[in-house]
């Protein structure tokens, strides 16, 4: 059985409740559960080992009043548009997904793959944890395990204003050298310019349903969040609010 | 005390950052960062704390150590150990 869960909330609340929902699976007291959400308002989160300073636009944030925090997962920083990016997590028993990270990443993100091909898209998985279409990324995942469960989020974007993303999120210049472009906005896409069309959340919600009930074999349920999530969604989003946190490199 | 760092693009892979304090021939602080991932977290930043007050000739094989407790995507131990080398003879 697995559960749905649709919701939207704050960066600090949303990367809360991913962590506690991993806690809480890790102690077998959650179904194995698909949220998909939003971050409002919008937000950037960065990976566990980057540098604040070199993986965004400080003082953009700061001017534009764009929150940010750090994730408990690896990988590059993410810009999270209220009205251009869904956010998916999957929680599950770590025996659901292939042991090996590598196949794993690869195995949940057939999920995204085939959302994208219900809405037209022909994607591809490129490893280590991105899904792009037409050479451009338009999906990034990260994975972290505890004991037994597992907690895999990550981006798609619909229709996420990559002026922004631009501004707000620094790559370093190596890997734009060695992607042999000169800005970030070249490397991603979104599902809106690759359609030609002006797609709404609610259609990419009901694909990305789709899409990873077909590869998880699922029945979803929507259902709603356990005292304890919220309870320790909470209480977390206070650490991923916190400057220690947040600078901690 | 000398403050050193590189940035090197692990091909295929992910970014790596590694910022050295040194002292003398001792490191007094590491800093590794960047977008990759590392399994379990905590353990990479044992390692990192490992390094401190570490003689630069043995840094290597302290790194190594880790070899069967940390799951690296995105880079190897062996690319911290080459850049870190690369690092030690940068001016």
């Amino acid at each position: 059985m697995w559960r749905l869960i649709i919701n939207e909330g704050n960066v600090y609340w949303n990367m809360g409740l991913d962590e506690a929902m991993l806690e809480l699976k890790q102690k077998g007291l959650i179904p194995n559960t698909l949220r998909l959400y939003i971050m409002k308002p919008s937000a950037v989160t960065i990976g566990y080992f980057q540098k604040v300073v070199d993986a965004v636009n400080l003082s953009y944030l700061e001017k534009n009043r764009i929150p940010f925090t750090r994730r408990i997962t690896g990988g590059g920083s993410v810009y999270h548009d209220a009205e251009g990016e869904i956010t998916y997590s999957v929680v599950a028993d770590l025996d659901f997904i292939p042991f090996d990270l590598l196949e794993s990443y690869q195995f949940i993100c057939r999920g995204i793959l085939e959302a994208l091909s219900f809405l037209g898209l022909k994607a591809k998985f490129v490893p280590i944890n991105d899904v792009v279409v037409n050479g451009k990324k338009i999906s990034g995942s990260a994975q972290a395990r505890r004991g037994n469960a597992v907690l895999q989020h990550g981006t798609l974007m619909y229709n996420t204003n990559l002026e922004v993303l631009e501004k707000a999120l620094k790559a370093p210049r190596e890997k734009l050298v060695d992607r042999g472009i000169s800005s970030l906005k070249e490397r991603v896409t979104t599902i809106s310019l690759e359609l030609r069309r002006k797609v709404d959340k609610e259609e990419v919600i009901e694909a990305l349903k789709r899409g990873f009930g077909k590869v998880f074999d699922a029945d979803f349920e929507e259902g709603d969040l356990t005292e304890e999530e919220v309870f320790l969604a909470k209480k977390l989003a206070g650490k991923y609010s916190s400057r220690k946190w947040k600078f901690k490199r | 005390m000398a403050r050193k760092e590189i940035v090197k693009r692990i091909p295929g892979g992910k970014t790596l950052k590694v910022e050295l304090e040194l002292k003398g021939s001792k490191i007094e602080k590491v800093v590794f960062s960047g977008d990759f991932f590392a399994y379990p977290p905590e353990i990479f930043e044992e390692l990192e704390k490992s390094l401190r007050n570490v003689d630069i000739e043995e840094v290597e094989e302290r790194i190594r150590k880790y070899n069967e407790k940390i799951i690296l995507l995105g880079l190897s131990l062996e690319d911290i150990v080459s850049a870190i080398r690369e690092l030690l003879e940068k001016d």
